[in-house]
């Protein structure tokens, strides 16, 4: 998020930035007039101290065709070079789905988390890594309600619709994590629905992918089974945890990935994210601990 | 016909009332497609045409200035509705059954409620409690109405 | 008691209206304080997550249908009549039928809270959020009945002025000479006829779903959200416009008068409204760009919303060319005025940023678009109404507000608005989307929030202050003639059935019968 539409990092949020920048200039070209004539107006034209019994009413004027027409005209003219600006700018950002095109990449929004779906079959919650300087179509959906997939450094923004796919171009110009939100209000936990995008060089983004298509290597322990895979061995439930360790954020990126936080989050998930979908449930000291130790070692 | 502050008052709301049928009856045509199985399968257009023919024979009559025989036909409608609706909940056609029964029961149900309103304000009206040409106005839209979602509900569904 | 509850003339039902209008402001102002405490910095937890929702949807559903709704019809219902030279309004019984219904409206509303589930969905509560499934409380059903009695009202209301302004003129008072207040509500009211009940059927459809299982807006059975959104805003594009309307009727009667000046281009401000009129129920889709709906239909609806700032921006060119020649003089209430046109300016142009539909894709749904509508619907209508407000007091009370303290009013407004709000568009363009109970410690979002708390404050010093004067001046305030702005229109008259009505005002035709508005048959 850094400085969001300030610090654009894609071709897209680039034109958009720059089609921004035009629209402020135009403001504030407006803005100043109106403010030029009001300033003038309130200074020049003060009534003089007096009473306003001896007042002298200033001559009526009622009005000027001229004038009106020219004030409707010129911002129409204005209005109209701004369209054209705009349909531009729509053209080269937008993604329709070509026919027999398949996305490289399905987002789904869930309350309250993210995930990316590769077409190796890799499901990656909260993180999702794509090839910087190589752009993927990315199709984004929703299970439940509708959220708004936003990452303001490198993509417009598009609303997630549960049952109408649509369609965005995911690209950054440099290797980087880069940081998105849910944009729209979506129930209780709207605010904590955080993801990172993390672009990195074609080989490293090759190298991260296959080590997220490994299964896990040491089996679950029984509380796992029990009180967990319910939601998190369904994708549409919970965030898939196969490759938990290797991830930098917990909690849809919320707090950083680390031992301390992971047995927090395991143990209190209500404190760390109220309103989460994960209840309290009570575990036992030696369940947590089994627990963030083998979730720990999920690479 | 010369206007009177009741019948400009009356006009307004009838035209606030057809904006609000229209949503309505848009969002009917809007899972039309969906719902024309059921729609078709459940539907009877003989039965209900009966009903509307005397509904418009209200209209008719209150045109003539009948009050008493514009309120029975009236009242004969809504128990033909009324049947009908006992037929589609029995043959488990409700709310929820699926898009034909949410729109369908919605669309009619609030046109129901409008023909029951209607001839309660007649009612009035017989009893000398309230202007009739603007009360009229309501009866004859509460009329129209029902020639519109007879014809996109069952018209269009059979024809 | 029985003067409140048994009123049925315009100026008790109006002055009801402005009563009710100010509680609901105070609550609706507790609301935001309450928000912009919990955002003060950054990862506070003032707040449950589920009560800062209910909070900000109560916020938002309190300020429009029963804030700003209510007190331009307040206005309208006291000072319709008189300006028109009628007794009353055309069905004072149903005058007062509309104000119960919204005060019932408003009381279910907030009765919300004593079940522990006000509605937590926003103000426009988009479907499937709004489904049984995901809001499970009783706090949408309130809702949603809530707003159909209102929006009863505010139909009610509507056809009340229609068939008043068209019945109940006085001799002379023609259409074309109708003071702008007044046909801006004219035209207002036709516009709450093609627009609030597609509200009232939507809430329908809705509690169809949330009670009785119908599949409206339920993607799972094969409902539609969007269609909710469709449907929501076709009422709520034009709702704007009707919020706004009004208030730019206060200004074209307000600017003029403390101008020593007629309006300039009455009939192109007249005309003007009547664009804004049908222009706004075509441009609804634009709170829905972020939607993937296809280009084609997203560059229609970006021309319309481009299109429709031009007539919005003649009548700002209009007002100001009303001010250059004229002799100004600066009471409260043309302080608000002059300030409702830098601020209603800066509003429009960041609405006019949201046509240009890529930009729109950043910015939709973050604090930018909360800088706009409180731009438009603040430093907009709320600053006409206090126009309004020390404009008309003489003429609803016989008393004037105190200057001085009017003067502090004002600049506590202005500064704690500005500082409340342009902050707003930075923090939008730094990403920081609506809606969100708290954020996290990014760059500069914990600085900014901080100072858009801090004008929060200013503001509320402002509002109490503003509160505090009402209450003195109609104990202490000093008596006001009929006529204490040396106005034009009727309602300034000592006795408006012994006026003339020949022209626009007929007022300075009474005062100056050698140089009247009207040209003598020769």
């Amino acid at each position: 998020m850094p400085l969001g539409s300030f610090n654009p990092h894609s071709s897209q949020t680039q034109i958009i930035t720059a089609l921004f920048a035009n629209v402020l200039i135009l403001s504030a070209a407006v803005f100043l007039i109106v403010a030029g004539l009001v300033a003038y107006a309130v200074v020049r034209y003060r009534a003089e101290k007096g009473l306003p019994a001896g007042e002298t009413e200033p001559p009526p004027n009622f009005g000027s065709r001229p004038i009106e027409i020219a004030w409707t005209v010129l911002p129409i003219l204005i209005l109209t070079a701004l369209f054209v600006m705009t349909v531009r700018a729509m053209a080269r950002i937008d993604a329709p789905l070509e026919p027999g095109r398949a996305p490289d990449l399905v987002i789904t929004g869930h309350q309250w988390w993210w995930d990316a779906r590769y077409t190796n079959g890799v499901i990656a919650p909260s993180e999702i890594h794509i090839p910087a300087s190589r752009r993927m179509l990315a199709e984004i959906d929703s299970t439940d309600v509708i959220h708004d997939f936003w990452v303001p450094q490198l993509a417009r923004k598009i609303d997630a619709v549960p049952g109408r796919p649509a369609y965005v171009w995911l690209e950054a110009d440099t290797p980087g994590t880069y940081r998105g939100e849910c944009s729209e209000f979506c129930g209780a936990d709207h605010a904590r629905m955080h993801f990172l995008v993390i672009a990195e060089p074609e080989a490293e983004y090759s190298a991260w992918l296959q080590r997220e298509s490994q299964p896990a290597r040491t089996p679950p322990p029984v509380t796992f089974q029990q009180k967990c895979a319910d939601c998190h061995a369904n994708p549409a439930k919970g965030p898939d945890l196969s490759h938990i360790a290797s991830r930098q954020t917990l909690g849809a990126a919320l707090s950083p990935n680390n031992p301390a936080n992971l047995a927090l989050w395991i143990e209190k998930p209500q404190s760390v994210k109220p309103g989460n979908r994960m209840p309290d449930q009570q575990l036992s000291g030696s369940e947590v601990a089994a627990l963030t130790s083998w979730l720990g070692s999920l690479q | 016909m010369t206007w009177t502050k009741a019948k400009l008052g009356m006009s307004m709301l009838i035209l606030a009332e057809s904006v609000f049928f229209f949503m309505l009856i848009l969002s009917f045509i809007y899972f039309r497609s969906e719902s024309l199985k059921t729609a078709a399968a459940t539907l009877h257009l003989p039965m209900t045409s009966i009903y509307t023919v005397c509904l418009l024979a209200s209209g008719f009559t209150l045109w003539r200035g009948r009050l008493a025989p514009t309120i029975a036909l009236g009242v004969i409608f809504l128990l033909g509705q009324g049947r009908e609706y006992l037929a589609l909940l029995q043959s488990g056609v409700t709310m929820s059954q699926g898009l034909f029964g949410t729109t369908f029961f919605t669309v009619t149900g609030i046109h129901v409620i409008h023909a029951a309103l209607g001839l309660i304000l007649l009612g009035f009206v017989s009893f000398g409690r309230l202007a009739a040409p603007a009360i009229a106005m309501f009866w004859y839209f509460v009329t129209a109405v029902w020639v519109v979602v007879f014809a996109v509900v069952y018209l269009w569904t059979f024809v | 008691m029985s003067g409140v509850l048994g009123a049925v003339d315009h100026k008790r039902i109006g002055v009801l209206y402005l009563f009710s209008a100010l509680i609901f402001a105070l609550i609706g102002g507790a609301e935001a304080m309450v928000m912009r405490a919990q955002l003060s910095l950054p990862n506070l937890k003032l707040l449950t997550p589920d009560t800062y929702n209910q909070v900000f949807t109560m916020h938002g559903t309190t300020m429009i249908f029963l804030v700003v709704m209510p007190v331009l019809t307040g206005f309208g219902v006291y000072l319709i009549p008189l300006m028109i030279g009628a007794h009353d309004m055309a069905f004072p019984c149903l005058s007062a039928v509309a104000f119960w219904l919204h005060i019932v409206g408003g009381l279910l509303l907030y009765l919300s809270f004593a079940t522990g589930n006000a509605p937590n969905a926003g103000w426009f509560s988009y479907a499937p959020l709004s489904e049984k499934q995901y809001s499970p409380g009783p706090g949408l059903d309130f809702w949603a009945v809530s707003l159909i009695l209102i929006g009863s009202g505010i139909i009610a209301s509507a056809i009340n002025f229609i068939v008043t302004i068209a019945a109940s003129r006085t001799a002379g008072m023609t259409i074309r000479r109708l003071p702008l207040f007044v046909w801006m509500n004219l035209v207002n009211a036709v516009m709450i006829i093609f627009a609030l009940p597609v509200l009232v059927a939507s809430l329908v459809m809705l509690l169809g779903d949330r009670l009785l299982h119908a599949r409206f807006f339920d993607a799972a059975q094969g409902g539609s959200p969007l269609l909710w959104q469709h449907y929501f805003w076709i009422f709520g594009h034009p709702e704007v416009y009707i919020m706004i309307l009004p208030a730019f009727g206060m200004i074209s009667e307000i600017i003029p008068v403390f101008s020593r000046k007629p309006i300039f281009g009455y009939p192109f401000v007249a005309a003007s409204t009547l664009a804004i009129a049908f222009l706004s129920y075509g441009v609804w889709v634009h709170h829905m760009f972020a939607v993937a709906l296809g280009r084609t239909l997203l560059s229609v609806f970006a021309a319309a919303s481009m299109l429709i700032a031009v007539p919005t921006g003649v009548k700002v060119f209009n007002w100001t060319t009303t001010m250059l020649g004229g002799s100004i003089r600066f009471t409260t209430s043309m302080l608000f005025a002059v300030a409702f046109l830098l601020e209603f300016t800066i509003g429009g142009l960041s609405g006019v940023a949201f046509a240009a539909v890529p930009v729109d894709w950043q910015m939709t749904d973050t604090y930018f678009v909360v800088a706009h509508i409180h731009y438009v619907l603040f430093g907009g209508t709320l600053f006409a109404v206090f126009a309004g407000v020390y404009y008309w007091f003489p003429k609803m009370t016989g008393k004037l507000l105190d200057e001085p303290l009017g003067r502090w009013h004002f600049w506590l407004i202005v500064v704690g608005f500005n500082a409340t709000f342009f902050v707003q568009h930075i923090l939008g363009l730094l990403g920081m989307p609506r809606r969100v109970y708290t954020y996290a410690d990014f760059p500069w979002w914990g600085p900014l929030n901080l100072i858009s708390t801090i004008g929060a404050g200013i503001l509320t010093f402002g509002v109490l202050l503003f509160v505090a004067n009402v209450l003195v001046s109609l104990r202490f305030g000093a008596v006001a003639g009929c006529d204490p702005w040396n106005a034009w229109t009727l309602e300034w008259a000592e006795d408006f059935s012994a006026v003339t009505v020949q022209s626009r005002r007929p007022l300075w035709d009474l005062k100056h019968p050698e140089a009247p508005d009207w040209v003598p048959e020769s």
